[in-house]
């Protein structure tokens, strides 16, 4: 191979983009998690909350999420069928709680449930550019970088700091919370906060030594815009799931 | 100016002004504060008694959390900000709840930038106001649903109603009561651990 | 391209003097190497060029740095950024973005590079150090290596004439030292200026122009590349430093490889590993069919490149980590994950992870009450890791290579017969590296068996009676 053709080829791999929920527009993603997790929340019938969630999974699908696509309708038609459910021979109060409990969690779990939507397949550098588009400060920008990018970590570093502390004989035991509660609950949190002032201060030198500062505007490598394509399909989206409040 | 290199104008400059090492700073307390709220706080939230009492919980921890963010960051909008993380946190569960964050952390700043942002009472009052307003704000939604739920649950409308008013009358002021003790108590845990372990390593 | 002028400086943190006095001059497309024991000022040096001191780590300076005809209280860092890339220890905590090609972006971004120019240095950075392979990977997916790898790549990506790498090799496996070879070597070619602080000076041996050696906060001496190849091992260790050839020390010891080991019918042997498999989701095991038997005083090595398993294989020892298949007998008998704990210890790779107290002292006893005989071999082996005088100290106040001797001396501490180790000694000099041969040998000789898991050769040369192949 060229030269020019080896450096065509990475060219090519730097600058490819993925399907179309990928790069569906962030801002938009972000109205339709707030707009369909909410208008999901107070749905007045069974049927707007059906409807509500048919469009849901109908997201996830499109966006190649099969697998939590299908989470998402057993976890639906799991507690659909709890609410219905009327044991014979049980007192009031569970009963009430069957019935309650049901549509509760189906309500509740719509804000995760879109959530995780937004958060699969999104390009956290994509979430960035949307927000600078929206004129938010950098110095914030940099703090809602810097959480994305070290939350996954941070379950690692647990379990490193509750390994030793299991091998030290200071573990998160029945025998410790009960006999020294204090003293453990020091021993797991101290070193997550010194891990994170640590990691805090060597992020902050790698970024520093990498140009990061407050007033130089920044032009991702990755286009981020809102296509009429995205735009219509969220209007569209929206208008079906405001109107499924009013279907009798 | 050479020869000590500390009367370098950067250095002048930036004083009082969040830098980029501050807003870095600020995400990782952010982490800490979402890390104890999964761990602690979500197994909770799965009762409605635990929702009641998650916030005083988490504030035993969370005081040492904000403790440490007030001293590194000790500057104008640091208050500000994190309650807004906060509150964009909370936008992936509740929205509602949400705005009475970032009403609790316009609040919080207010009262920093007019007291004396070094001491220890004004850090207690800050992380009192800002944790309390999220227990506030979490009931707006309770409120809303129990309008919604009384048409779904018909025949246990009695039940219901018995629900919603020990949960919105006597319950609500006794979990406001343990949210502003703990956060108190939270955060002379905090001053305590930061003097035991963060002064004495020379990290504050 | 960079000169030092009697400079002095001490940090805030302490009333010492880290510089003393130096004087340094570095022309344009140099590489020139520092090396000398910890605490000796290097690293310092290195902060000179990024102005990361005093403005990140904050001191008093005095005398004139001034590089690329800049001086350095005139700048900032973020502005010194566009002469100066830099690259750290520590892979982990270097990344800002989840994904590689983002990485490589983000200086060139930071700058304020329009669109087109980004990719094409996003492009020619990955070309140049060999990682178009890895673009568009999330960094999680990465080896140490693969991470040190982008950092330089992202270091070079806006074209800084000079580069700073701090102890870049001290996690890597011997491949990816060699990787890292190259691409210094690369870049030294296209005519960048080269600084580089490190222990582990044999890879780099033959690419240095220049050798400084610092020692005390001064200058010891200044030595062009083939000078410093002349010496022997022995002289550079008498002054501190580590050797220079490691490739002939490998001989005389018995080397196996781990799934050839074929197990005697004895299992009355300290540790024994029968069988065992172990794979993190259902598709690939990482570890299959590992037979391992450790007897009382032996010191075993595991080598081979990260990735192949060693902390997996340790952390099932240690019974943090349940095996798939397979039988682990601990004196003997058949042991369960949940014992093994209680009877094996694990020492690390990052004691940021192993220390929860607030002075050495607590820490050291944290294990065990505190009895007479306890108390006698505590002071013992701090003496031993020389950290006496620092008793009272908060251990998150201690450098890291103080940290790493105490989280070491920890496991002397512990009451069990089997102790694994993971890298014990990456990033540490050459007197610190004996230290730990010592303790090591003092354990074996108490009849304990141990586990290293290493990429230290002369360490493994020194003490290990035995060497795995992963």
């Amino acid at each position: 191979m060229t030269t020019n053709a080896i450096k065509r080829d990475t060219t090519k791999i730097v600058t490819e983009t993925g399907s179309f929920f990928e790069e569906f527009d962030p801002r938009l993603k972000l109205l339709l998690v707030v707009c369909v997790s909410t208008l999901t929340f107070i749905a007045p019938t069974s049927k707007a909350l059906l409807i509500n969630y048919s469009i849901i999974v109908l997201l996830y699908m499109l966006s190649g999420l099969y697998r939590s696509g299908v989470k998402v309708i057993i976890f639906v038609s799991v507690f659909y069928t709890i609410s219905l459910w009327e044991p014979s021979g049980a007192s009031e109060w569970i009963k009430f709680a069957l019935n309650l409990i049901g549509p509760l969690a189906i309500r509740i779990m719509s804000y995760f449930i879109m959530g995780t939507w937004m958060a699969g397949k999104m390009r956290i550098g994509d979430f960035v550019s949307s927000l600078e588009q929206m004129h938010i400060p950098k110095g914030i920008i940099i703090t809602v970088a810097v959480v994305f990018r070290y939350l996954p970590t941070a379950r690692d570093e647990l379990y490193y700091i509750s390994s030793t502390m299991k091998l030290r004989g200071i573990g998160i035991s029945f025998k410790n919370i009960i006999l020294h509660p204090i003293r453990t609950l020091e021993y797991s949190i101290i070193p997550l906060i010194l891990r994170c002032l640590t990691i805090a201060d060597e992020l902050s030198v790698s970024a520093m030594t990498r140009g990061l500062d407050l007033e130089t505007k920044r032009i991702p490598y990755r286009e981020v815009k809102i296509t009429i394509q995205e735009a219509v399909i969220t209007i569209v989206i929206l208008t079906i799931v405001v109107s499924s409040r009013f279907i009798t | 100016m050479s020869e000590t290199g500390l009367t370098s104008k950067k250095k002048v400059k930036n004083k009082g002004k969040l830098t980029v090492r501050d807003y870095i700073t600020l995400g990782m307390m952010m982490i800490l504060v979402y890390v104890i709220y999964t761990i602690i706080g979500l197994p909770l939230a799965t009762t409605i008694i635990g929702n009641i009492f998650l916030h005083a919980v988490c504030s035993l921890l969370w005081g040492t959390v904000f403790m440490l963010m007030y001293v590194r960051v000790n500057k104008k909008w640091g208050p500000l900000i994190f309650g807004i993380l906060i509150g964009i946190m909370q936008i992936f569960n509740l929205w509602i709840t949400a705005v009475a964050i970032v009403i609790g952390a316009i609040v919080a700043e207010i009262i920093w930038q007019r007291w004396n942002k070094e001491s220890f009472k004004t850090m207690t009052v800050c992380f009192s106001v800002q944790i309390t307003s999220w227990y506030l704000g979490m009931f707006i939604p309770l409120i809303i649903i129990a309008d919604i739920e009384s048409i779904a649950a018909e025949n246990y409308l009695e039940l219901f109603t018995k629900v919603k008013e020990l949960v919105v009358g006597p319950l609500f002021f006794v979990g406001l009561f343990s949210v502003i003790t703990c956060t108190v108590i939270g955060a002379f845990i905090g001053k305590r651990l930061l003097k035991k372990h963060f002064e004495k390593a020379g990290l504050i | 391209m960079i000169e030092l002028q009697n400079v002095s400086f001490s940090y805030d943190s302490s009333d010492e003097m880290i510089l003393n006095n130096v004087n340094l001059s570095i022309k344009e497309g140099e590489f020139v190497l520092l090396v000398g024991n910890s605490g000796c000022g290097k690293t310092t040096i290195t902060r000179f060029l990024n102005v990361l001191a005093p403005d990140f780590f904050e001191g008093e300076l005095k005398g004139t740095v001034i590089v690329d005809g800049k001086n350095t209280n005139d700048v900032t860092i973020q502005e010194m950024s566009r002469s100066v890339g830099s690259v750290f220890q520590d892979p982990r905590s270097q990344f800002f973005t989840l994904d590689t090609t983002a990485e490589l972006a983000f200086s060139c971004e930071n700058v304020g590079l329009n669109r087109q120019d980004t990719i094409k240095r996003v492009v020619e950075s990955a070309e140049l150090i060999n990682v178009t392979h890895l673009l568009g990977k999330s960094v999680f997916e990465l080896s140490s290596g693969e991470k040190q790898a982008i950092a330089l790549a992202s270091a070079c990506a806006h074209k800084p004439k000079i580069l700073v790498l701090d102890e870049p090799s001290a996690n890597l496996d011997q491949d990816a030292m060699v990787r890292l070879k190259h691409n210094l070597e690369s870049l030294k070619t296209r005519g960048h200026t080269i600084v580089v602080s490190e222990h582990r000076i044999h890879y780099l041996k033959d690419l240095c122009d220049k050798v400084v050696h610092i020692s005390n906060g001064v200058i010891e001496s200044i030595l062009t590349g083939d000078e410093f190849q002349k010496k022997s091992n022995e002289e550079l260790n008498s002054s501190g430093l580590r050797s220079l050839s490691v490739d002939g020390l490998k001989k005389g010891l018995t080397q196996k490889t781990i799934s050839a080991v074929h197990l005697e019918k004895d299992k009355k042997n300290l540790l024994v590993l029968e069988q065992v498999d172990f794979s993190y989701n259902r598709a690939e095991p990482l570890l299959k069919n590992i037979n391992l038997s450790v007897n009382q005083g032996e010191i075993i090595g595991l080598i081979g490149n990260n990735g192949t398993g060693k902390t997996t294989l340790m952390e099932l020892i240690c019974g943090l980590k349940k095996q798939k298949s397979g039988n682990i007998y601990i004196g003997g008998k058949k042991v369960k994950a949940k014992s093994r704990i209680e009877q094996t210890y694990y020492v690390m790779q990052d004691s940021d992870y192993q220390l929860f107290t607030e002075s050495v002292e607590k820490e050291i006893f944290l294990d065990n009450k505190k009895t007479e005989s306890s108390v006698e071999t505590g002071v013992e082996i701090l003496k031993l890791m020389g950290l006496s005088d620092f008793l009272e100290r908060h251990p998150a106040s201690l450098s890291g290579g103080q940290k790493q001797r105490l989280s070491i001396a920890i496991s002397f501490m512990k009451d069990v017969e089997i102790i694994c180790f993971d890298e014990p000694t990456s990033g540490l000099d050459y007197n610190s590296m004996q230290r730990i041969v010592k303790l090591f040998k003092r354990l074996s000789s108490m009849g304990k068996g141990i586990i290293v898991a290493t990429h230290d050769l002369e360490f493994i040369t020194a003490c290990c009676t035995a060497v795995y192949n992963m």
